[in-house]
């Protein structure tokens, strides 16, 4: 009976979880702004490559979620162009026309156009025109506007009217007056009326957010051990010796005519067909796009890899205009670490300056485990004889002075305290020191370091235990009170058994609850921290990681954090819930 | 019916009177409740206490209550007269003038008054009764709008968690798990049309709506309520459709709707969500400003109301008066809101009391970490919060954070009180 009771409670937790996930990555995703730029300092120096780099490792090229609910004129691909402005004009664009071919080739011509403009010669005759391309070029990406688009492209008929050494543009540049045209012709305004849902798969943000993309079960240590020996291997024949065991990931990279810029199409029709063939047994595949085309193999020592590419026709409105040649192709080593572990292993992403967020947490946990468990074991030694003195003094003038007393350190609030502490027994009396844990000489004892921190530890462990202590206190007196008024009590009393044994066997066990409720929040704290205590004090823990997290805009700290106390709370009730059932036999397994 | 209807007023009088009584017998709760009074009296009375112009003056043969023309002229009904317009009051030669008590501002700086010690004389007009901060705004301003910000946070969060609270809790008290009950076709249809019309209503005039919203507020609620519009009627379909599908047996079988379930474990959800650690984060990213931080507490601040209204409403439902009610085929709105509610709202105060003493604090503990606020507004939080550039500066800390101290005790003495004085059990 208590086993399905725990079990059940076990399967309650489980949507729970669901939904708060689900509200933290919402607000994630709700924030203003480039998720790939968010709390960098200056943008300036953030190349393309730096950008596609950052973008790749929030994993934001994968699609946001399970499925998406919009209307039938949108692709289901529009997640693989990295920047967000442009995403939204293309998206604005999309519900202006209805036809996602059209808007995707204008985008595409002002992108090639673009190349066009960077690799045309300056000299000085167009040097300054060739700047007002660039600037009138790049505030199409922003332009959503139809008079707006065709007062630039005027503009830029202008200049070239005016300018005869830039007739080598004039090809791209037509092409984009007729893509644009063609945008406007071409209307499916019907589109945006057809609402569809699109079914994305497991390769999400949110399910690589929490259960990750790496696989759960397989051998992928192994291929870990070997990573650079294979990366170098660059391949001009078809054919390659495999040195080592282990997986594979070949990867092609396709470039748009010999320019080296990667362009990310969001076109389906671009796929891409490859054979793999180990030992004369071959497999094909296929790939979404351009740029994630990617074979996935096991292969072993001195097995003959053959490698086959081959594209599958293009579209008309490409093969007519552009030629894609076929770039270096090169066989990775597999490399797992570039995927997530997610969430639920530990793997809680990169920070803004792409550091591991798991890492910068593990340098607070520490602190804010120590102070919380201390905090814990005063608060119980002090607060449970506290409550039940007081309990048993009911109504006399001791009872009333220490719930006064308990009242009014309960409504104190500890950031105030602090405050307080700091200034006077701190700053003013110079008793205890004011911030961080101090310094440790180099050589210094065990001893040594634990009195130092001790005594840097004294004003932020009172400031972090009172408030429990108080509350605690309080409803020990409360649960006490309650009990003792009891029938069984007075029989246990009529009995003629001990004081002591009336109070501590009959008593107290009946008034556990609240010291349970107590340590259901011991786990939300030591995540949370006491966030005024350690900002206050200057240590080093989890609070303060947060409230520094949020001030530097570093959101993947920062909802990690909530995401682990959130899921700590539950535990913590989960546990309450349990050790309720077994303490007090009353409560139904409903 | 009429002399029925003052039955009961007599008798929910005599409730409250009761009520009234058993309260005013908790002497701490009684002081508690004065306190407050007082307090909201600087609150809504600020401007009044502090401030850097005359109550009323006479100048050049006439009487002004720059004051007073201060609030005609923020909400654009009056105009100063051109001479006044700019001008420093203190320096003007009036023939007369009442002055409030604190002659500053809090958000006045002065720069040749920088961590003036509290109480002391200073050479200008007006002393510094609790001193100044490192720009040299007055503390005791301050203070006093300080309280005018704390107390509508309290308020206007309660508030916004009163309603939401009293709404769910009431609607899944009344219902339990199984007195709703709809035909499985309307279930059915209702869920297949509610994506339908949150796409047709929303997502398709997106465009329109976001575009309205530069043009003006005004365009903006418009095409809002437009939407609106649209969503209620597309839903209406469904509503419509069930009417003859229902007669076929199979579709119109009536299933109960477990709302029970369903709030319960809303609140769950919303529990173990650490609250504090959210509101960080939400107000962090939202623009600063003291409304969202209103409604942001708000929001989080109402499951222990639903709670207490939803075991209440349980209670009431099986009710003789309620049976009457639904007996004389009274909607189920309008025995809810009309007949239940009102009985039910006693214990939801306990709730408030205590729920604005946690949103001041939680105001003043934002403020204080300088999050969500505003920064040229000065709270509570935000004076404590400047003791710590100056050890020296005492009053900087002691005043401001006595005030955060004495504003949740007494709301949470009016919680203990109205707890003692509702519950029959404890009296004695």
């Amino acid at each position: 009976m208590l086993f399905r009771y725990i079990l059940k409670r076990i399967l309650i937790f489980i949507p729970t979880l669901v939904i708060i996930s689900l509200v933290i990555f919402l607000l994630d995703k709700y924030i203003p702004g480039d998720p790939v730029l968010r709390g960098l300092q200056s943008e300036d120096l953030i190349t393309e490559k730096i950008y596609l780099e950052r973008w790749e490792s929030f994993n934001l090229n994968y699609p946001t979620f399970y499925f998406s609910f919009t209307s039938k004129a949108y692709p289901d691909s529009l997640h693989l162009i990295p920047h967000k402005e442009k995403r939204t004009t293309l998206e604005t664009l999309i519900r202006q026309s209805g036809n996602w071919e059209r808007t995707q080739q204008y985008f595409q011509v002002i992108q090639l156009m673009e190349k066009a403009v960077d690799a045309a010669e300056s000299d000085s005759t167009n040097a300054d025109k060739l700047i007002r391309l660039r600037v009138n070029l790049n505030n199409l990406y922003d332009e959503t506007k139809p008079d707006k688009i065709e007062r630039k492209l005027r503009k830029l008929n202008v200049i070239f009217s005016t300018t005869l050494s830039l007739n080598a543009l004039k090809t791209p540049f037509d092409n984009l007056q007729n893509a644009y045209q063609n945008l406007q012709n071409d209307k499916t305004l019907w589109k945006n009326y057809v609402p569809t849902i699109q079914w994305h798969g497991l390769e999400n943000q949110y399910h690589i957010w929490i259960l990750g993309n790496k696989p759960w079960w397989n051998r992928t240590k192994n291929i870990f051990a070997i990573s650079d020996k294979i990366a170098s291997t660059s391949i001009d024949k078809n054919t390659i010796e495999i040195e080592e065991n282990g997986y594979y990931k070949f990867q092609p990279k396709f470039d748009l005519i010999e320019n080296n810029g990667r362009l990310r199409t969001a076109d389906l029709s671009n796929k891409v067909l490859f054979e793999v063939s180990i030992d004369g047994k071959s497999s094909s595949y296929k790939t979404k796009d351009l740029e994630n085309a990617e074979a996935i193999f096991y292969a072993k020592k001195g097995d003959q890899i053959l490698i086959e590419i081959g594209l599958k026709p293009l579209t008309k409105s490409y093969q007519l205009t552009y030629n894609y040649s076929l770039a270096a192709t090169q066989l990775l080593h597999y490399n797992p670490n570039k995927q997530s572990k997610g969430f639920l292993r530990g793997d809680f992403g990169k920070n803004f300056q792409l550091k591991p967020v798991s890492q910068i947490i593990k340098t607070g946990i520490f602190w804010t485990i120590l102070i919380s468990t201390l905090s814990i074991i005063l608060t119980y030694l002090i607060s449970i004889p506290l409550g039940v003195y007081s309990a048993r003094k009911k109504g006399t003038r001791v009872d009333n002075i220490l719930s006064t007393f308990l009242f009014m350190l309960y409504s104190l609030p500890n950031f105030w305290v602090a405050t307080l502490l700091i200034l006077f027994l701190g700053g003013y009396l110079g008793w205890f020191p004011i911030f961080g844990l101090g310094d440790i000489p180099e050589g210094a004892s065990i001893m040594e370091t634990a009195s130092i921190r001790a005594y840097h530890l004294i004003l932020p462990l009172f400031c972090w235990t009172y408030p429990s202590l108080a509350f605690l206190s309080r409803q020990m007196r409360g649960g006490m009170l309650n009990t003792l008024g009891q029938d069984f009590i007075r029989t246990a009393r009529a009995k003629g058994l001990e004081e002591k044994t009336v109070i501590w066997k009959h008593g107290f066990r009946n008034s556990l609850l609240p010291i349970i409720t107590l340590f259901a929040n011991v786990f939300p704290r030591m995540v949370s921290g006491s966030i005024a205590v350690e900002v206050i004090f200057g240590i080093p823990g989890m609070g303060k990681i947060l409230l520094d997290a949020i001030n530097n805009n570093d959101f993947p700290v920062v909802f990690a954090i909530v995401m682990l106390t959130a899921l700590l709370t539950m535990v913590g009730y989960l546990i309450a819930d349990i050790l309720y059932s077994i303490v007090d036999p009353r409560i139904k397994y409903k | 019916m009429g002399s029925h209807s003052n039955k009961t007023m007599k008798q929910s009088n005599k409730y409250w009177a009761n009520v009234r009584k058993q309260y005013a017998k908790n002497k701490r709760a009684l002081f508690a409740a004065y306190i407050v009074l007082f307090l909201s009296f600087i609150a809504v009375f600020a401007d009044f206490l502090a401030n850097n112009k005359p109550i009323l003056m006479k100048y050049q043969d006439n009487w002004y209550s720059p004051v007073l023309k201060e609030y005609t002229v923020s909400l654009g009904i009056g105009k100063w007269s051109p001479e006044l317009v700019r001008t420093d009051f203190k320096t003007l030669k009036m023939d007369f003038a009442i002055w409030s008590p604190i002659r500053y501002l809090p958000t006045n700086p002065n720069y040749n008054s920088i961590y003036v010690r509290p109480f002391s004389e200073n050479a200008g007009i007006g002393r510094h009764w609790l001193g100044t901060d490192k720009l040299g705004r007055d503390v005791a301003a301050g203070m006093v709008h300080g309280t005018r910000i704390a107390f509508s946070v309290g308020v206007v969060a309660m508030g916004i968690s009163f309603f939401i609270g009293v709404f769910l809790g009431t609607i899944a008290g009344y219902f339990g798990d199984d007195r709703l009950k709809i035909s499985r076709i309307r279930l059915l249809l209702n869920l297949l049309f509610l994506p339908l019309a949150f796409f047709y209503a929303f997502m398709v005039r997106s465009d329109v709506l976001g575009d309205s919203f530069a043009v003006s507020l005004f365009t903006f609620i418009f095409q809002f309520l437009l939407s609106l519009l649209f969503f209620i009627g597309i839903l209406l379909i469904p509503n419509l459709l069930t009417i003859p599908l229902k007669r076929i047996r199979f579709l119109g079988k009536k299933i109960s709707l477990p709302l029970d379930i369903i709030l319960t474990r809303f609140i769950e959800v919303v529990v173990s969500v650490p609250v504090l650690v959210l509101i960080l984060v939400v107000i962090a990213i939202a623009k600063p400003s003291i409304y969202n931080v209103m409604i942001i507490i708000g929001l989080f601040g109402w499951p222990g109301i639903a709670r207490f209204v939803r075991a209440e409403l349980m209670k009431i439902r099986r009710l003789e008066y309620i049976e009457a009610a639904d007996a004389l085929g009274f909607s189920h709105f309008r025995t809810m809101f009309k007949h239940a509610v009102p009985n039910a709202l006693s214990p939801v105060f306990i709730s408030v009391a205590f729920g604005v003493a946690a949103a001041i604090l939680i105001e003043a503990f934002l403020s204080f970490l300088g999050i969500g606020v505003p920064s040229d507004m000065i709270t509570w939080g935000k004076l404590l919060n400047l003791s710590r550039g100056n050890s020296s500066a005492w009053w900087l800390a002691v005043f401001p954070g006595f005030a955060i101290f004495i504003t949740v005790t007494v709301f949470n003495l009016i919680g203990e009180g109205l707890t003692d004085a509702l519950d029959p059990k404890l009296r004695k």
